[in-house]
């Protein structure tokens, strides 16, 4: 358990030592956000209609922006390679800097949602039931992010190759985010879509970090 | 069974089996594709319904089928080869994965020519053809993968997480038109009750067997063609290695 909780804090001093990536994924999930009614015409109906997805679009592709760098340094400086080495879970370690990674880059997109949801025109009232929306929706696009980071880990062309090979695990859970944000924005029950983002993340919460380790593991070898 | 197949993975044996197997099953593909071409063009009713454009059916069907199960045979030749080190699975997911998505793009384009005239629309967001589409993002996952790194080994390797990780879209796909009500149909032949008493008519299940026998045995000799052609590059480049370096 010291293995998650030194990386967890290793990886968010770190993270604060460079102030700028932290706030690259909230200004790009800002900026997405803005753009969209820009392009599209400030039209109250048209926003209603695209608001809910464009919400989770722009979380997906903030997620996306930083992944490739995730396990980038540890795997030049051989901090990979030791902990292999080393008897100590590589899924703690994976975990950890998971955790780090969520709360570096997606807490603060929480943290302006509520803002852009003004800016998309949606009432206020909704925070509470975007925020569970997009809360699982942040982690379970990073618990998947960092599947692809391990397996692209090593190739030259980063970040175009992991947006293809995330593609198909991004959209379901692309699909029962924008729509529980979307019914309830239509003053309908959210249920569905939001017991299943939980139940997928009550899943790959333990799935995907043992996933990781063996697949950095199983290239290392 | 197991046996069996521990015994090809030596690249000389299996092309002493691959070499037989190739010429047998390309003829077979030719034979059944001239007589399934022939029913389902020619000799097969039109449908009462949808008229000719029913016999967009028998490359659509069979295209998906096998768009299915090459991705299940990517899948079990991803788990021997991380499992066993059986070599030739790890060169079998480099040289089928393009196949699958040249099926899967057959499915997906009959499919859109077929839905103009019976749906009205060359595409809609329905689960099966979403879904599928997922399947040919996968495939072209899996295609990048194998050929992002220096080192082929490795390539390998990530192609083979990314095959078997995949595997959890493949249940969706078969099930998404039972689980969703949707525009696509229902499945007509494949549950075991269907066999017996088909909701496909018999004049229009022979074409459509005989079809899907057709693309089987294009599988096979593809797999075995393709299969033969990665061993052979790889054998040149180690030839070109010893050359260049002693």
């Amino acid at each position: 358990m010291s293995l998650f909780a030194d990386t967890f804090r290793r990886d968010i001093r770190l993270g604060l030592r460079r102030k700028g990536q932290i706030l690259m994924a909230p200004v790009f999930f800002m900026m997405v956000s803005v753009l969209f009614p820009l392009a599209m015409g400030p039209d109250p109906v048209v926003l209603k209609l695209a608001g809910p997805g464009l919400l989770a679009v722009a979380a997906l592709l903030a997620a996306l922006l930083p992944l490739d760098t995730l396990f980038r340094d540890d795997d030049a400086d051989g901090t990979i390679d030791l902990l292999l080495l080393s008897p100590a879970p590589l899924s703690l370690y994976v975990a950890g800097k998971t955790a780090a990674y969520w709360v570096l880059t997606s807490l603060p997109l929480l943290a302006v949602a509520p803002l852009m949801m003004i800016v998309l025109d949606m009432p206020l009232r909704m925070a509470g039931i975007t925020l569970c929306a997009l809360f699982p929706v942040t982690f379970l696009l990073n618990l998947a992010g960092q599947t692809g980071a391990a397996l692209a880990l090593g190739t030259r062309t980063g970040s175009i190759l992991l947006a293809l090979l995330l593609i198909p695990f991004y959209i379901p859970i692309l699909i029962f985010g924008a729509s529980a944000i979307d019914l309830a924005r239509n003053g309908l029950d959210a249920g569905m879509p939001l017991f299943l983002l939980w139940a997928l993340l009550a899943v790959a919460l333990p799935a995907a970090p043992l996933a990781t380790a063996a697949i950095l593991k199983g290239l290392n070898e | 069974m197991s046996n069996a197949l521990f015994a090809l993975a030596n690249p000389a044996r299996f092309r002493k089996v691959g070499m037989p197997l190739l010429w047998v099953s390309s003829a077979a593909s030719a034979a059944l594709f001239a007589w399934g071409l022939w029913l389902a063009l020619l000799a097969s009713p039109a449908d009462y319904l949808q008229q000719e454009a029913v016999r967009i059916m028998y490359i659509h069907v069979p295209a998906a089928w096998m768009a299915l199960g090459t991705y299940s045979s990517l899948a079990f030749a991803a788990l021997s080869f991380l499992i066993w080190r059986h070599t030739l699975a790890g060169l079998y997911i480099r040289a089928m994965a393009p196949v699958g998505a040249a099926f899967t793009a057959i499915c997906l384009i009959t499919g859109s020519i077929w839905g103009q005239p019976t749906w009205g629309t060359w595409w809609v967001w329905d689960a099966r053809l979403t879904s599928v589409l997922v399947l040919f993002f996968l495939y072209a996952g899996i295609i990048a993968l194998a050929d992002a790194f220096e080192n082929r080994e490795r390539g390998l390797k990530a192609a083979a997480w990314l095959s078997l990780i995949g595997m959890v879209n493949l249940p969706v796909i078969k099930f998404s038109v039972d689980w969703w009500n949707t525009l696509h149909q229902p499945p007509s032949v494949s549950s075991f009750a269907r066999m017996v008493e088909p909701a496909v008519d018999k004049s229009m299940l022979t074409p459509l067997l005989a079809m899907a026998g057709a693309y089987l045995f294009l599988f096979i000799a593809l797999a075995v063609l393709r299969l033969e052609s990665e061993i052979m590059s790889r054998r040149i480049e180690s030839a070109r290695m010893r050359r260049n370096h002693g």
